[in-house]
């Protein structure tokens, strides 16, 4: 690179450290203020602040009621993950390895859910369920939390798919191994960061998805967002932003396992 | 692209991967036609339907809920409102997320970019529900913002920041920015830097490296930062109803309306209504766009 060019890069390099910040201050301003706020002494989520102290993390852990949300939420997250990467899975190793009639048909209608405002898909389950009178609760929720997470599993893992080198898998079958040896030996562990990735996309989407939730829970059952959602409505508490923190450190310790183990390769 | 074309016939021509087509075809294709395409269909049927006096529903087959939309002028004007109010969000996005992307692909240090790159998505695992009542505590009479500017006796009245469109769109743009960021990033990354050396040996100045390669080369990243905050941003439900007071309802908030009083043919109209605009923007929006480029490869490693 010229002279002329590294000035340039230098130039940018300001204006980076004076821009850069001033975004992610600003996409992280409501998650800091949640933190912030559970801290908070006062009830109410106000400034100043009256002063700190964990008496609202005290409070979250002896409610029962958003503990059993919080378990419904995990359940509900897991059991999306196994079934939206399974099923993603079948449908990545479809399209990249496969042509069949229907093909384009079949992708876009996988597809669709992602690009299907949520409320049109919670409805249109809601009245499914209804026509069927099938009971709504955690089941019916699960089904509509694998039709969100099933584009983002099945794209994930493609686009891993489509990097790998399918040679392998021919010498291995050359060498007399049969399909199941390929797929357990061959294709699973190579396509294995693909897999996780997507697993961790479907977990995080029902963790956190709200309105099609709200469609098709029904009356008996309770997510987090659910249960958040009702103790609003009558003034936030500083517990849900305890809640919310957990969430964050959780989150955070995840994403930070995931870029060391990422840099270590 | 063509490595995977020869595998595809190589792997085609052995008798037994029918079976295994057959296999791995069934769970996921059932699994969307019982579960979405199915549902939209029984949705679909309502909307040509009417309730009687206790709320029961007839499907008839007559057109008098889309024909009740369209000759009530409140419902073309709130989904005309709502698209707007998307566009809006989409271009602010664009116009934070590009100078983002582009900073964080050719100008931060190679060894951060991944860090700042999952920061940047980090907030996006905090539950949606909460960052957005955050908002309230950020721009409320007695939130941050207000409180620093009396502190700071730049106003003495607080100002009322809340419930107003602004407030929605603030909202949105945070949480969407990320989305933006990241496929325009992608497609920047990949750029070859050789292109760039060439062009400017050749003589070309920085404004002509951004508008003649840079920025044609990005904007598959463009294209799916759009797609994938205009769709949802049409759809929003919880950001108008928590920050945007009575005036902010959109269309999503009028749907669930019709549901909780029991309409549902005229709610499902109105999902019909919206669903068929989303498809038909989508498949112009395909015509010039191949879907493979948009995410095939915005994912891509």
């Amino acid at each position: 690179m010229g002279p002329k060019a590294r000035t340039g890069r230098a130039a940018w390099r300001w204006v980076g450290w004076f821009y850069l910040p001033l975004v992610y201050l600003f996409v992280f301003l409501p998650s800091l203020i949640v933190v912030l706020m559970s801290f908070n002494t006062s009830r109410l989520s106000f400034f100043p602040l009256e002063g700190l102290g964990l008496g609202w993390y005290r409070k979250l852990f002896a409610n029962r009621i958003m503990w059993e949300a919080a378990r419904n939420s995990l359940l509900l997250g897991l059991a999306t993950m196994v079934l939206a990467t399974v099923l993603g899975f079948l449908f990545a190793y479809l399209i990249v390895r496969f042509r069949f009639p229907g093909k384009e048909l079949l992708t876009s209608l996988i597809m669709a859910p992602m690009l299907t405002p949520g409320v049109i898909i919670g409805v249109s389950l809601l009245s499914y369920y209804y026509s069927l009178k099938i009971p709504r609760g955690l089941g019916t929720t699960l089904l509509a939390h694998v039709v969100l997470a099933l584009p983002y599993t099945a794209l994930v893992i493609a686009s891993r798919m489509q990097g790998f080198d399918v040679r392998l898998e021919e010498a291995a079958r050359n060498l007399g191994a049969s399909e199941w040896t390929v797929l357990r030996r061959i294709t699973l562990p190579l396509l294995w960061p693909g897999i996780l990735a997507a697993a961790l996309f479907a977990f995080t989407i029902s963790i956190d998805e709200f309105i099609v939730t709200f469609f098709v829970i029904g009356e008996r059952s309770v997510t987090l967002p659910m249960r958040i959602y009702s103790g609003v409505r009558f003034g936030i508490t500083p517990e849900v932003n305890a809640m919310a923190s957990l969430m964050l450190v959780f989150s955070t310790v995840l994403l930070g396992l995931a870029l060391t183990r990422q840099a270590r390769k | 692209m063509n490595g995977t074309r020869t595998a595809e016939s190589a792997t085609l021509a052995r008798p037994r991967q029918n079976l295994i087509l057959v296999l791995f075809l069934l769970p996921p294709g059932l699994y969307i036609l019982l579960f979405f395409v199915l549902p939209i269909l029984v949705m679909g049927t309502y909307s040509f339907g009417c309730i009687d006096s206790s709320y029961r529903i007839h499907v008839t087959g007559s057109l008098q809920q889309y024909l009740h939309f369209w000759t009530t002028p409140v419902y073309p004007r709130l989904l005309l409102k709502s698209l707007r109010m998307a566009a809006e969000v989409t271009l602010l996005c664009f116009l934070l997320g590009y100078p983002t992307a582009f900073l964080l692909a050719w100008v931060v240090r190679k060894r951060w970019r991944n860090f700042l790159l999952a920061c940047l998505l980090l907030p996006s695992w905090t539950n949606l529900l909460i960052r957005t009542y955050a908002w309230l505590i950020v721009l409320g009479e007695n939130g941050l913002i207000n409180y620093t500017l009396t502190r700071l006796r730049i106003v003495q009245e607080p100002l009322s920041l809340l419930f107003n469109n602004t407030a929605v769109v603030t909202a949105l743009i945070c949480v969407y920015l990320p989305w933006m960021v990241l496929p325009i990033y992608t497609s920047l990354e990949k750029i070859d830097r050789a292109l760039l050396e060439a062009a400017s040996n050749l003589g070309a100045g920085a404004l002509q490296l951004f508008r003649r390669i840079i920025f044609p080369l990005s904007v598959p990243g463009v294209v799916a930062g759009a797609l994938v905050v205009f769709v949802p941003a049409i759809g929003t439900y919880l950001t108008p109803m928590i920050l945007g007071g009575t005036r902010g309802v959109m269309y999503a908030n009028a749907i669930n309306n019709q549901f909780q009083i029991l309409n549902w043919p005229f709610g499902s109209a109105m999902a019909m209504i919206l669903l068929v605009i989303v498809l038909g923007g989508l498949s112009i929006y395909f015509r010039f766009f191949r879907i493979e480029d948009i995410f095939g490869l915005s994912y891509r490693r």
